[in-house]
Formats: structure tokens, C-alpha cells, sequence
């Protein structure tokens, strides 16, 4: 195969320059590190990383990473969805700081909203009291993590479904009107639609994001084994007690899950896509 | 479905939109609402649809009152501009929408809805598209499909907005047609809003003429054509050259002087005269009403189109002229006026 054939003749410039500094830097800053684990892992053999994956607590660790990750991956979007819907639908004083406010947990470092989300919600906070003297306890609990997982997770999806929402047209919900359709049948049918490609890659981010999130975690969680305590978490552990292989096993056994997790989702984003006709 | 349009008034914020608007549209015409942009036109057939709430006055549908009815009580059907069709719906999902939403005891059999569908498809000459999505057909093939879908509800009244605003002219041209076909086809009363005369004229039975928010006149479009109720209509509808006149003692004044032409009874005072080019006559004798210098000679197909100056600075006016005789620009020509309107300032 001649090279050129590697790729389509374009009219359009500097497709190289641009592959080789795509290239570069997917290979330097992201493949190499991420290469680096999984060779560091390897050295203890299938069977070494077989023992290291097989454990109870890792596992426990793994199941609530993802699962309560995914839950609040969901939770975020349709909080996500209705913080859109406000900040793009209505007029109201306030509305840029609101706008402005929803971007904060991605600038806050991640300690100082764990260390504020357990205040709050522990037992003698402003909000963890009253929710305990109703015997229902949020810090200290996988509800404290899914918490502080919605939390950072909420930006991502307000960003992803905000500006198709902006696009949706007012004539479409007219049209859906004097059609004879009601308020309800029009927000599911025409409106909630198109939002489908868009809310997927929120949840995607959203997911990715928690599955990774260990500061705002590591204070509300409690972090008790089977129970509170998350896979990053372990792989901090692990390091701390100097085995660095096994750490990398847990990362690398969570690379994995991650990237077929956004792969699916991928998948059926790219589905809905069709679906709604974008080709 | 006769309409009954009432002293309709609408206001947005401090700004009058339409400033009490009457109008009777009978059952089954097809009315073209035709006014430059900011004339009210769009509003006015919103608010038949029940998308702009009126600030004062009433519409009336047959004998009931629609006033502050709901838009989905009204059962119009409404053709937007951008078309609006969904974009996450096929062709066929698109046009069935508005069966499908119908409560359950009112909705047709899902077989009747595609019987139905496939109809419209063939009567739209969509045949075979009907698993397209709206962003693989072409403009013309969407704004059918819009109509498609306005009719599968049989509304009670069609509502257009600007239905071929977006589309090349000779679409535009096939569509116009054909929009009549389907209307005498189906019989649906039908109003459409239009900037473009032409469209207007061919298309309508009668057409409305808006400006600022008043109904400047109503008729059939030989009747605006030919006798305009008012200076606007003359001046928005066909070519018009426009003379500020004064009129004194049953005489026609041009600047003082005296035009020789009678005054069509219009009182002392200022005035307006209006005259279509081919209502005017190129003539170097005696028998010119007005006088000036050839500006420009234009050919447009089979006709030429003669600019002249009645005098330096003075206004422009244009009159046909027959190929076969020579014009020139800079030439010193006489112009005579077959027939003319004038209209009093206080009109």
C-alpha cells in the first residue's frame, strides 16, 4: 500500500502537520502513560494479576465504583436536563450567575468539595442533621458518594444538552401545537428527541469523570471496605503499602471497564444518532 | 369555515403591531395577506392560528367565537416558514404526528393513519419518501411535506406563512401552481401570507393588503391592480410613477404649473398621481402633460422602460415606449398620460 492511498486526497491543507501533532500528543500524554501501567502490570503474569483481581474487596470496590458512577452519570443528566431547560427557556434576575455558578465544580479542587459535601452532610451539618433525625444517613455512605458524584458530574451534563437545547426551534413546538398535540405530548415527542445524541454524551462524560473522581469522594465516603469504598481509593492503598504492581493492576483492570463502558455508550449514541437522522 | 375577523388589535410592549384589523374570509377562498415586512401580516395570521393572543377584538370561526380559544382547539393547519418539521421523525412520522397525538377514543386505526398518510404522500407527489428524513429531501420537497402534515389533521382553515419564502424561483413558480391545485382539490378555506405581489396576484381569489398594521384594501387581485383603494396599495402593488401634485380649482399642479389633466374630482389641496408605466406615452407635441430628459432606456423583454427627469433634481418618472421608436438618454422628450389616479392628501 503507497502511503498515499493512507488517506483521501484533500483540497483542504496541513492534513500531516496535523496528524503528526495529533499523534504526538495522544502518544505522549495519553497512550504512554496509560501503555506504562498496563507493561508495569504485566510483569506479575496472568495469573498474578488473576489473584490481585479476584479479590472480594476489589471487586466489592469495582461494583460500587461503576455502578454508582453510572447511577449518577443518569441522575446528573436529568438534573442536568432541567438546569438546561431553566437556563436556556426563561428570562429571570439571576440567570448568568446561575449559568456561571454551574461550571464551579469543574474549577473547584475536588478536596475542597469533599471536605464542604461532608460538612454539610454529616450527621451534625446543616443538611446530613435533619435528613439523620429522619434516620436517613448521607455521609459515610454509598448515598454520600453518589452525592459527591452528581456533584461534579452536573456540569458536564448541563454543557452537553444546554446548547442543542438553545437550537431547538420555537416553531417546532407551534407546529406540535396546532397539531393538536398537549404541552406533555409535546415536550416527550419533539422536544426530549433530538436530545437524546447530546444527554448520552453528557452521560458519558459525567460516567468517566466519576468513574476517576477520588478527592471530592475519599471525605464523604467513610471508605469502609465493602461497603463505602471505592476503587481508586484501593489503588491509593495500594500504593501507599508500596505495591505498586498491584496497584497498577487495579488501574489497569480500570482502564478497561471504562473504555468498554464508553464504548457502549458510544454505540448507542452513534444508534440514536441514526435514529434521528443525522446519517 | 367562514372567519370573522373583529376590530383586531394586537400590541407588543408599547409598539401596535395591528391596529384593528376587520376581515371576512368566506369558506373555501383562498386569501393572500400581502404587505411589506412590518405590515402586521405575519402577526395577524398567528393570531388566527392561536399563536399570538390578540389585545383587543375577536375572530370568529363560522359562528363560534375563537377568540381565546387554544391553539389546539382551533384545529388550523399551519405551514411555517422554516417549515418546522421534525427532524428526528421520518417523512411518514412526521405527516402521521398529528393523528397519533389524538386522544385515544378520537384517534383513527393505526392502518386508517397509514392509509391516510400514504394519501397525502401521493398527493404531495412524495411517493417513496416516505422513510426520509427531513434532512435528505429538498426545500421544495419539505414545504410539501409541511402541508402533508397541516392537512392530515383536516383543519378547519390552512394557514401558510410565507410558504415559499425560502425556495429558488422556479420551485417557486411549480409550487404556486400546484398549491393552487390542491387547494381547489381539497376546498379547505386557505390564507397565506406573502410579501410578493405576484405571488399574491396569480395565487389568491381575493387578496388583503396590509400596511402598518391596517387592511389597506380587499378584493380580488384585477380589482387591486386595477383600481388601488389607496395611495399605498398603488404605489406596493405593480409600477407606479408618483407625482406630489396640488390640486386648486379642479386643476392638476406640477410645481405651479398647470398639467392639462382633469382632477377625477379630488378636493383642493395636496395630493398624490399616480400612473403605470404603460399607462404613459412618449410624445413631443402639444398634447405632453409632463416634460423632462431621458435618464435611461431599459429592455425588458419585449418592452422597453424609459426613466425620464421632469426637470433637474425633479422627481423620475417611467413610461413604456414601443421598440420601434428611438429614444435616447439625454433627450428632451414629452410624456402624456392615457390614464392616471390621484388621490387627496387627507385619503
Amino acid at each position: 500500500m503507497k502511503f498515499a492511498s493512507f488517506y483521501p486526497a484533500s483540497p483542504l491543507p496541513g492534513f500531516r502537520l496535523a496528524l503528526l501533532a495529533t499523534l504526538a500528543w495522544i502518544g505522549v500524554i495519553v497512550l504512554l502513560p496509560l501503555g506504562g501501567v498496563a507493561l508495569r502490570s504485566g510483569q506479575i503474569g496472568l495469573e498474578g494479576m488473576w489473584n490481585i483481581i479476584s479479590q472480594p474487596r476489589l471487586l466489592s470496590a469495582l461494583k460500587l465504583s461503576f455502578g454508582l458512577s453510572f447511577l449518577a452519570g443518569v441522575f446528573s443528566i436529568v438534573l442536568g436536563g432541567f438546569v438546561a431547560w431553566v437556563l436556556t427557556r426563561y428570562e429571570f434576575a439571576g440567570r448568568r450567575f446561575i449559568d456561571a455558578a454551574v461550571d464551579l465544580p469543574f474549577a473547584l479542587p475536588t478536596a475542597v468539595a469533599g471536605i464542604a459535601l461532608t460538612a454539610l452532610y454529616a450527621p451534625n451539618g446543616w443538611i446530613g442533621g435533619p435528613l439523620d433525625a429522619l434516620g436517613l444517613k448521607v455521609a459515610f455512605t454509598p448515598l454520600g458518594i453518589f452525592i459527591a458524584l452528581v456533584f461534579i458530574g452536573l456540569p458536564f451534563a448541563v454543557r452537553t444538552i444546554q446548547p442543542v437545547l438553545a437550537e431547538t426551534e420555537v416553531e417546532l413546538e407551534e407546529a406540535s401545537a396546532t397539531l393538536g398535540a398537549s404541552r406533555f405530548q409535546t415536550v416527550t415527542k419533539v422536544i426530549l428527541p433530538p436530545l437524546i445524541p447530546a444527554a448520552l454524551t453528557g452521560l458519558a462524560l459525567a460516567f468517566a469523570r466519576a468513574v476517576g473522581e477520588y478527592g471530592s469522594v475519599i471525605f464523604i465516603a467513610g471508605n469502609i471496605p465493602f461497603y463505602s469504598e471505592i476503587a481508586p481509593l484501593l489503588v491509593v492503598t495500594k500504593l501507599e503499602e508500596f505495591d505498586e504492581v498491584g496497584a497498577t493492576v487495579v488501574a489497569v483492570v480500570m482502564l478497561l471497564a471504562s473504555f468498554l463502558s464508553l464504548f457502549v455508550i458510544n454505540l448507542v449514541q452513534a444508534w440514536s444518532r441514526r435514529r434521528l437522522g443525522h446519517a | 369555515m367562514d372567519i370573522s375577523i373583529r376590530g383586531l388589535r394586537k400590541t407588543f410592549g408599547n409598539s401596535p403591531a395591528i391596529h384593528g384589523v376587520d376581515l371576512e374570509i368566506r369558506s373555501g377562498e383562498l386569501l393572500g395577506l400581502l404587505g411589506p415586512s412590518g405590515s402586521g401580516k405575519t402577526t395577524l395570521l398567528r393570531m388566527i392560528a392561536g399563536l399570538e393572543i390578540p389585545s383587543a377584538g375577536s375572530i370568529f370561526f363560522g359562528d363560534e367565537d375563537a377568540s381565546y380559544k387554544s391553539v389546539q382547539e382551533r384545529r388550523v393547519g399551519f405551514v411555517f416558514q422554516t417549515y418546522a418539521l421534525f427532524r428526528h421523525m421520518n417523512v411518514t412520522d412526521n405527516i402521521a404526528y398529528g393523528l397519533r397525538v389524538r386522544p385515544k377514543h378520537e384517534r383513527p386505526a393505526s392502518a386508517d393513519i397509514r392509509k391516510r398518510v400514504a394519501d397525502l404522500l401521493d398527493m404531495m407527489q412524495l411517493g417513496g419518501f416516505g422513510d426520509r428524513f427531513p434532512a435528505q429531501l429538498s426545500g421544495g420537497q419539505r414545504q410539501r411535506v409541511a402541508l402533508a402534515r397541516a392537512l392530515a389533521v383536516e383543519p378547519r382553515v390552512l394557514l401558510l406563512d410565507e410558504p415559499f419564502g425560502a425556495l429558488d424561483a422556479q420551485v417557486r413558480k411549480d409550487l404556486r401552481r400546484w398549491l393552487r391545485d390542491i387547494h381547489d382539490r381539497t376546498g379547505h378555506t386557505t390564507v397565506f401570507v406573502t410579501h410578493d405581489q405576484d405571488e399574491a396576484l396569480e395565487l389568491s381569489d381575493r387578496v388583503a393588503v396590509l400596511a402598518r398594521g391596517r387592511l389597506e384594501q380587499l378584493g380580488p387581485p384585477d380589482e387591486i391592480y386595477g383600481s388601488p383603494a389607496t395611495p399605498f396599495v398603488h404605489g406596493f402593488i405593480g409600477e407606479a410613477s408618483r407625482l406630489y401634485v396640488e390640486i386648486k380649482g379642479g386643476l392638476v399642479r406640477l410645481g405651479g404649473a398647470d398639467l392639462g389633466l382633469p382632477s377625477q374630482s379630488a378636493s383642493d389641496g395636496a395630493a398624490q398621481l399616480f400612473f403605470r408605466p404603460q399607462q404613459a406615452v412618449i410624445e413631443n407635441h402639444d398634447g405632453a402633460h409632463l416634460r423632462g430628459v431621458v435618464k435611461a432606456v431599459r429592455n425588458i423583454g419585449g418592452v422597453r422602460r424609459v426613466e425620464i427627469q421632469l426637470h433637474d433634481g425633479g422627481p423620475l418618472v417611467e413610461t413604456e415606449c414601443p421598440l420601434d421608436r428611438t429614444v435616447a438618454a439625454g433627450e428632451r422628450v414629452g410624456v402624456r398620460l392615457k390614464d392616471y389616479r390621484i388621490f387627496s392628501a387627507a385619503a
